[in-house]
């Protein structure tokens, strides 16, 4: 690692020369972190977190993710960041066991042939059990619910040893309660582990107990701050013109808000 | 004492087996069965430039050598259209009218020149197991030999990228060069199938098994489509040679008997 940051200065994407995904983001989120990026459908959350992980190229701007440039040095960025992609974009009729996602995550790090060794299956082992999913190693991926999906995605980035974690709105179609435990493990490894976190949600309640930090984000960044600076009804409003208040309640202006 | 033709027959048709049974799940699963299909296409035009190339140009290079090289070129062409973010069957579309284009243009030249070169094009994809050559054997176990190696070694990195595209980029894996590997391999399988048991057989034997060892099950699929492939291409075969039928009819009605089979066999489940 160059750096102990994620810098980005002015970052804009624009999709064939007239969408624009994000305007002028300029970020800076000092490690360690546990932050959360919130906003209205259309904000820009994953294309921020596919320029971070260096899966897009920003039109303009610069970014530096642990001193390096994400869509130039992808060897390095690989290494030191895990996209954990939203599970829709997972096709699930693929008949994949558990344990062999989780090693491609170990796997493909290395060169071809990759044929795992015995320390690989006990290191991926010892991956299932810390996320609590050791017994579902020789299920198919189809056959389990959503709360183990995704804590086997999180697994597969896990077994990479990143320092960086992005989650794509990893509460979607899980309970409360699943969203609360997931929020739970994440902040797990961001305390006990060290992993920086960089989660996009619809929802931040489940995260509130852990004080996440909070971006508020539609194309430009409206707010940088814990919860209970950024969850202000005269700030939301800005993002969420349908924000109604009631007491100790917001609602936002937004089906999913 | 076994009659050679008879014989010659059956080695084609296990060689055959073994190249559709462990090539099929991967096209199934990559989404890349209509590929595979239209990709069988392309092969006539490979031999248009072939006898073009002989009658018109001069250039006197074996047909097969000319068409192998051509398709695998159609092949990475459409991993690349593909990569660029067209759906596969727009890319295979697209590619079959390029050839297709090839195909009537050089043909036209062709046939100013000779009145049996265009038959002589024809013929790489009317190959019958009825008529199998020695150098057709020694075709298929070179074709099995380099699609086994391929399937063998990048097999895990294909299904992967099936399975998350965008988590397998971003894990660093090189998923343009993994569809090309891919989409070769669907042009290999496609020429061999279409030089040594012909067009109609070859349609009919390249999905199948594939298809139907994923319905039947998820988790032992490549061992199912191999046996499936060899069923239907050795039972087919028998079949053909015993009611005195075109192999692609006995192919045919093995086929279509196998996929009703598998579903009886889902239902009773």
């Amino acid at each position: 690692m160059r750096g102990n940051n994620l810098k980005l200065k002015e970052v804009s994407v624009i999709f064939n020369s007239k969408i624009r995904a994000l305007e002028d983001i300029s970020l800076e989120l000092k490690s360690p972190f546990y932050a959360i990026v919130m906003g209205p459908n259309g904000a820009g959350k994953t294309t921020l977190l596919k320029v971070i992980a260096g899966l897009l190229k920003p039109t303009k701007g610069y970014i530096e993710v642990y001193g390096y440039v994400p869509h130039r040095d992808k060897g390095q960025i690989s290494k030191l960041v895990s996209y954990v992609p939203q599970l829709i974009q997972v096709d699930e009729s693929i008949p994949l066991l558990v344990k062999d996602i989780v090693m491609m995550g170990l796997l493909s790090s290395r060169k071809a042939p990759r044929i795992p060794l015995k320390e690989d299956y006990e290191y991926v082992d010892k991956v299932l059990k810390m996320l609590e999913i050791e017994q579902c190693k020789e299920c198919l991926f189809s056959e389990l619910s959503g709360g183990l999906k995704q804590r086997v995605m999180i697994a597969r980035a896990l077994v990479r040893r990143p320092k960086l974690l992005l989650l794509d709105e990893p509460f979607s179609m899980l309970d409360f309660h699943m969203k609360c435990e997931l929020a739970e493990l994440l902040y797990k490894l961001y305390t006990e582990i060290g992993i920086d976190i960089l989660m996009v949600a619809h929802e931040v309640s489940p995260c509130i107990p852990f004080e996440p930090l909070v971006i508020l984000l539609n194309k430009r960044v409206y707010a940088v701050g814990k919860a209970h600076e950024v969850l202000r009804p005269e700030i939301l409003r800005k993002v969420y013109p349908g924000t109604v208040e009631f007491k100790n309640l917001i609602v936002l202006g937004e089906d999913h808000g | 004492m076994v009659d050679p033709l008879l014989l010659r027959v059956l080695i084609a048709s296990l060689l055959s087996g073994v190249l559709v049974g462990i090539s099929s799940p991967l096209l199934t699963l990559a989404k890349t069965l209509l590929t595979g299909l239209s990709m069988i296409h392309n092969v006539l035009a490979g031999g248009v430039l072939a006898v073009y190339l002989y009658y018109v140009c001069g250039v006197s290079v074996p047909m097969i050598h000319v068409a192998l090289i051509y398709v695998i070129l159609v092949a990475i062409l459409t991993a690349e259209l593909v990569e660029r973010g067209y759906p596969p069957d727009t890319a295979a579309s697209v590619m079959i009218a390029i050839s297709s284009a090839i195909t009537v243009v050089l043909s036209y030249f062709v046939a100013t020149k000779s009145s049996i070169a265009i038959a002589q094009a024809w013929s790489l994809v009317v190959g019958t197991s009825s008529i199998i050559t020695l150098s057709d054997i020694s075709l298929l176990i070179a074709a099995s030999a380099v699609v086994g190696a391929l399937v063998l070694l990048f097999r895990r990195e294909i299904i992967y990228i099936a399975f998350d595209e965008l988590g397998a980029r971003s894990m660093g894996l090189n998923v343009r060069l993994y569809r090309y590997v891919l989409y070769t391999v669907i042009a290999i399988l496609a020429i061999t199938l279409t030089m040594t048991i012909g067009i109609i057989a070859a349609h009919i034997t390249i999905a199948a098994p594939g298809a139907l060892a994923l319905q039947l099950s998820r988790r032992k699929y490549m061992h199912l489509s191999i046996f499936i492939a060899l069923a239907i291409a050795l039972g087919g075969y028998i079949l053909a040679y015993i009611a005195y039928l075109p192999p692609s009819g006995g192919l045919g009605i093995f086929a279509a008997a196998t996929l009703i089979l598998s579903e009886l066999l889902k239902v009773k489940r």
